[in-house]
């Protein structure tokens, strides 16, 4: 057998040299130590700190790295350049690398490396990551040197100088904070997160935000299923109706509707606490809705040990129903099993309660002063603006995404459905929506991405969230580079955060297919 | 043949000593001021023909965008004006680019160089100096913070509002101030914070707050916008120092010295006795002190790097400071008598360095 035919029963010019080696295993080195090198997760770290070294040293590394070797001063080396060689270096040992395996395949397979497409793959990455790192890299030295913007990171330990007048008080201490197991004594000594500093102020900041977000996910999900089921209703006026909400909502600016709500639906309430409308305890006005506060008492744990147990037990009675109704085929009936054994143990620990100690909560009203209501809780009109113009606004995207999962799911499934004798509810619950939430969920993500990172709209109406707070530190200190920074990360965070849970989800309705 | 040469040379060296010690004798006859070379930011205005002048365009009376004829007025505009007449002779339609900033906005445009100058009535205070790397020109309005609350509300002074919620614009000294001020009182607030001055008076308006803050001039503009003026009143307190001046990057004298003197040449105006109206006549003057200020005679105005009547160009422009502060703050009902914007000579604050 010649060299040639190694590889000439493929018809391409290109050879994948993983098939190959497949078929005639290379032989195994018998040293630990070049097993150990050998792994990929000990190459990939070995790379990373090989870059990590470059980029935190380079302000020493670039004289011998660059002026030494261009026999030139380092302040004569122009920003592109300097950019152009720190990229050459954080490529470089890939180069090497990957010339190295071509050079090894070409010896042990007899592949030109000009046909080793494994080879070309990589000087491909290799030439991404060059642009990408000088490219960075020049912008970064750009920002620094043309424009009078000074960073400094240690910002966030400053003192900040205004009010937050929502959310956790970030003036005072977090008290559980040294409680946390092993770390928690350090925390609470760090200087960033002693009481009044930005980064404190920061995190209010960022408490607000999810506040309002977490609230929204769940309100535009729940507003937009039933839309979305309207918009497929038998009946004209359920339809319709649905139908103008979605094209509306859909087809306005978010702004433009958070604006209208604040402006024109809350400004349009009586402002004064003294006229505000009154719902029991609940006083809704145009400065927001001031409602009681839960206070708990000595007693509380009591109520909630039983509302614990009665989770685990219920929980527990729903396995085993289920089970039983895949043995016997016995209707399973798991809501009422779960809410009777939920409810029930529940009521005993509120019993409990009441009988050792009295009751587990206390209510603190609302009550009128003579510019504001003071104590109970308040949700601020910009919070329920927010809510609200999120919720209504994503939840009109969600519908449309609704239907379309519920019309992918071919007519002939729901025709089957009814013929087996299964009730509307049951074909839409049992036949319909699982298959639809398949397609369903992938959009769905992307527009809970958008609510998320929409919410910073929310410094247009007096609300502190993130961005508000995070401008204001801006403003205050001209770390405009620095903050941004943060806020990016923190928004590529949260988003990252919503996406692998949809993730989750997601390949939990897959198909299993064996 | 070689001593021809040498004697050649040595004619064409001691001609051509004579030669450059004349063009050099030229020269300094020429002009006794030599005129500064336009350098850094001057230079970069110059070459691109137009001043990008950072203001706000919302608060009535400092700069404001009249909405029925969509053009700019108020003492901030007035001065991204003079600037502009003192760089380029006058004011043309296309020399002068009006950069409409938020508070929020204002510094990162100035430190990334979007503007030249910021005229958006900034507070000169000591953290934007060294912080921010900005330098201040000339104060051109001393400012305090006040509070302006619905009449209605029966308050006379700020201790009057514990329990308050106040309408503040984020990204300014005012939000510092205010805490700083319910704070050392011991008093519940809540801050209501807005990007921009139409916000916050909305909201007040519309009841979402009890006081809008801001500087004095700031609310009086703002109360001569609303509907009914006489339904708000601003309180009496004065909670703080509020000097408006022009702004820029640090680093750049020539910038700084031609911002500096361009707000001082409206104050010496004043002092003077020039106006625009007789700006004609003054430049017959027989002062001498008045000559030099208007750059008669000797080119002693372009030391700067400017032409040499830079300053005549800024008065037939925008008038002295006594003018603007009449065609702009007064109209808002801020009266100039008494207060600390009067010229020093009538026991106000706004003074120019000699002129000489």
């Amino acid at each position: 057998m010649t060299a040639q035919s190694t590889y000439s029963s493929s018809d391409d010019f290109f050879v994948n040299t993983a098939d190959l080696s497949a078929r005639r295993p290379p032989p195994r080195s018998k040293n630990p130590v070049v097993l150990f090198l050998k792994r990929p997760i000990v190459l990939i770290s070995l790379y990373l700190a090989y870059i990590a070294l470059i980029f935190v040293k380079w302000d020493t590394l670039k004289d011998w790295l660059v002026a030494d070797i261009l026999n030139r001063p380092a302040s004569e080396i122009g920003n592109g350049l300097e950019a152009m060689w720190l990229a050459l270096w954080v490529a470089l040992p890939y180069f090497i690398f990957s010339i190295f395996n071509a050079a090894k395949i070409q010896l042990r397979l007899r592949i030109p490396f000009f046909r080793n497409i494994d080879f070309l793959r990589d000087i491909a990455q290799v030439v991404f990551l060059f642009v990408v790192v000088a490219g960075l890299y020049t912008l970064a030295l750009n920002v620094m040197d043309n424009t009078q913007i000074p960073i400094n990171w240690n910002v966030v330990s400053r003192h900040f100088p205004v009010e937050v007048s929502e959310g956790p008080d970030f003036t005072k201490e977090i008290s559980w904070l040294k409680d946390i197991p092993i770390i928690g004594n350090r925390l609470a000594k760090a200087d960033v997160l002693q009481p009044g500093t930005t980064t404190r102020a920061l995190i209010t900041g960022l408490i607000n935000t999810l506040r309002a977000v977490i609230l929204a996910l769940v309100f535009s999900t729940i507003l937009g299923v039933l839309i979305g089921i309207g918009l497929l209703s038998n009946n004209w006026l359920v339809r319709n109706v649905s139908a103008v909400y979605v094209e509306i909502f859909r087809n306005t600016p978010l702004l433009l509707q958070l604006f209208f709500i604040y402006r024109g639906v809350l400004g349009i309430l009586p402002t004064a606490p003294k006229d505000a409308y009154k719902f029991g305890n609940f006083y809704l006005s145009g400065r927001g809705l001031n409602f009681p506060k839960v206070l708990t008492t000595d007693s509380y744990p009591y109520f909630l040990m039983g509302i614990i147990a009665g989770l685990i037990v219920g929980i527990a009675l729903w396995r085993w129903r289920l089970r039983v109704q895949d043995e016997t085929g016995k209707p399973a009936n798991t809501l009422i099993w779960f809410s009777t054994a939920f409810f029930g143990l529940g009521a005993i620990g509120l019993v409990l309660a009441f009988v050792t100690g009295g009751t587990p909560f206390e209510l603190e009203n609302p009550t009128l002063d003579r510019f504001n209501f003071v104590g109970g809780s308040r949700w601020s009109a910009g919070y329920l603006t927010l809510v609200v113009g999120l919720t209504l606004f994503t939840a009109a995207f969600v519908a449309d995404i609704v239907r379309a999962g519920i019309q992918s799911v071919s007519h002939g499934q729901i025709e089957a459905a009814r013929a087996h004798g299964l009730t509307s509810n049951q074909t839409l619950r049992l036949v319909v929506l699982p298959q639809a939430m398949r397609l369903i969920v992938p959009p769905l993500t992307n527009q809970y991405l958008n609510l998320s990172k929409a919410s910073s709209l929310a410094i247009s109406i007096g609300f502190y969230d993130l961005f508000n707070v995070a401008t204001i530190v801006q403003n205050q200190t001209g770390q405009a580079v620095a903050l941004f920074v943060i806020l990016m990360l923190t928004y590529l965070v949260i988003s990252l955060l919503i996406s692998l849970l949809m993730n989750i989800i997601n390949r939990s309705l897959q198909l299993k297919t064996r | 043949m070689r001593r021809t040469f040498r004697f050649v040379l040595a004619l064409a060296v001691l001609l051509s000593f004579v030669a450059l010690s004349h063009v050099v004798n030229d020269r300094n006859e020429k002009s006794a001021f030599a005129q500064a070379e336009p350098t850094g930011k001057l230079a970069e205005v110059l070459a691109r023909g137009y001043l990008n002048c950072g203001i706000s365009a919302e608060v009535p009376g400092f700069s404001y965008l009249n909405p029925n004829d969509n053009t700019y007025s108020g003492l901030d505009v007035d001065f991204c004006r003079a600037l502009t007449a003192a760089i380029f002779g006058e004011v043309t339609d296309t020399n002068l680019v009006f950069v409409s900033l938020s508070s929020s906005e204002r510094f990162p445009a100035l430190q990334a160089n979007q503007v030249d100058v910021l005229m958006r009535n900034t507070t000169w205070t000591f953290s934007r100096d060294t912080d921010l790397k900005g330098s201040f020109g000339p104060t051109t309005f001393y400012d305090g913070q006040g509070l302006m609350v619905p009449a209605s509300l029966g308050v006379a002074s700020i201790d009057d509002l514990n329990g308050a919620s106040i309408c503040v614009q984020t990204g300014t000294t005012t939000e510092l101030n205010i805490t700083e001020a319910f704070n050392s009182r011991g008093f519940d607030f809540e801050l209501i914070p807005f990007d921009d001055a139409p916000s916050s008076i909305i909201a007040l308006e519309a009841g979402q707050c009890d006081v809008l803050t801001t500087d004095k001039s700031g609310l009086a503009g703002l109360r001569s916008g609303v509907a009914d003026p006489s339904l708000y009143v601003i309180l009496p307190d004065t909670l703080s120092k509020e000097p408006l001046s022009p702004m820029y990057n640090e680093g750049d004298d020539q910038w700084a010295n031609v911002v500096d003197w361009t707000v001082y040449a409206t104050f010496q105006a004043e002092e003077y006795g020039i106006t625009s109206a007789n700006i004609d006549e003054m430049l017959a003057s027989e002062d001498s002190a008045i000559q030099r200020f208007l750059g008669v005679g000797d080119p002693f105005n372009s030391l700067i790097g400017l032409s040499n009547d830079f300053t005549v160009n800024i008065i037939r422009t925008v008038g002295n400071y006594g003018e603007i502060y009449d065609r702009n703050i007064v109209p808002i009902g801020i009266p100039r008598e008494g207060s600390l914007n009067a010229l020093w000579t009538s026991g106000g604050l706004i003074y120019s360095p000699a002129w000489r």
